[in-house]
């Protein structure tokens, strides 16, 4: 089922890091790192993300054993929210070399 | 006189800037030593407040994100990211199903596990068993501190409380596996 997203400051950095790799994925660690935004809130943003089909996750195509480590969890931009996100960056209207929200 | 109070003094402060440091460094070790365990106990802490269909899946994702951190002590701060994260997204889960979608997931869970079905459809015919004895009464316990109602309580307690241990034991081997991976 499609539900809103809010969409605050640390999911717009997020989106923008997963239109960097489109086809490829991007793991949440590697997200985290590009847009400093702490684990305890990029994973929620993810969580409701993906129930708003914004963006897809899949398993990373390696056996755990012969990598010697985990899986990792690929996040992708979906159509939707690529469609969403453009949406989103428009309602910001510039005010003073800053972004703020259209009221 | 004056001489020896100041060699005396400056004795005593080498000595004890030297034990000091030993200390420092000792608890530094201890600090160390105990990094990966508070990770690993944040981490299951973090599972456990999951959705129950989430757990296996974020699991996997959290040990191969503090993979990609080696600094213990950074593992630490994402392992404490991870709680308020499983705290969040739990609540979330819980606006948009509702509690009685969550009941549904773990009966189903227990149902997908065939140890936990055998163990939970003896419980469940157990305690059956006991309640249509009392309900009929074609056998009682003549013990009179207990009634057979107590007992099926404690039963089913005494249940819930088991497979609740054994998804715990489960989860932490899982963690310990993905996290010696990651070592």
């Amino acid at each position: 089922m499609e539900k809103d997203v809010r969409v605050t400051g640390p999911t717009l950095k997020a989106l923008g890091q997963l239109l960097t790799a489109p086809d490829t994925g991007i793991s949440g660690a590697e997200i985290s790192k590009a847009t400093k935004v702490a684990s305890g809130t990029l994973y929620p943003i993810m969580f409701r993300l993906e129930r708003a089909r914004w963006v897809s996750s899949e398993w990373e195509d390696v056996d755990p054993s012969e990598a010697g480590r985990p899986r990792k969890r690929l996040y992708k931009i979906t159509a939707l929210g690529r469609v969403k996100s453009k949406s989103a960056i428009t309602d910001l209207v510039p005010s003073n070399g800053r972004l703020i929200w259209e009221s | 006189m004056g001489v020896m109070i100041g060699l005396a003094t400056g004795a005593v402060a080498i000595g004890g800037a030297f034990a000091l440091q030993t200390a420092s460094r000792i608890a530094a070790e201890e600090i160390k030593d105990w990094l990966p365990f508070l990770v690993e106990k944040l981490l299951i802490l973090a599972i456990e407040r999951l959705p129950t269909l989430d757990r296996e899946r974020y699991r996997e994702e959290w040990a191969a994100d503090l993979f990609e951190y080696p600094g213990k002590l950074t593992q630490v701060i994402r392992a404490g990211g991870f709680y308020c994260a499983a705290l969040r997204i739990s609540a979330v889960s819980s606006q948009d199903d509702g509690i009685r979608s969550e009941f549904r997931t773990r009966l189903k869970l227990i149902f997908q596990v065939p140890r936990l079905r055998v163990l939970f459809l003896k419980g469940v015919s157990f305690q059956a068993c006991l309640l249509a004895f009392e309900t009929f009464g074609i056998f009682h316990y003549h013990w009179s501190f207990l009634s057979n109602t107590t007992i099926c309580v404690i039963g089913v307690l005494a249940t819930h409380l088991f497979v609740k241990w054994l998804i715990r034991r489960d989860t932490l081997r899982a963690v310990r596996k993905a996290l010696k991976a990651s070592v």
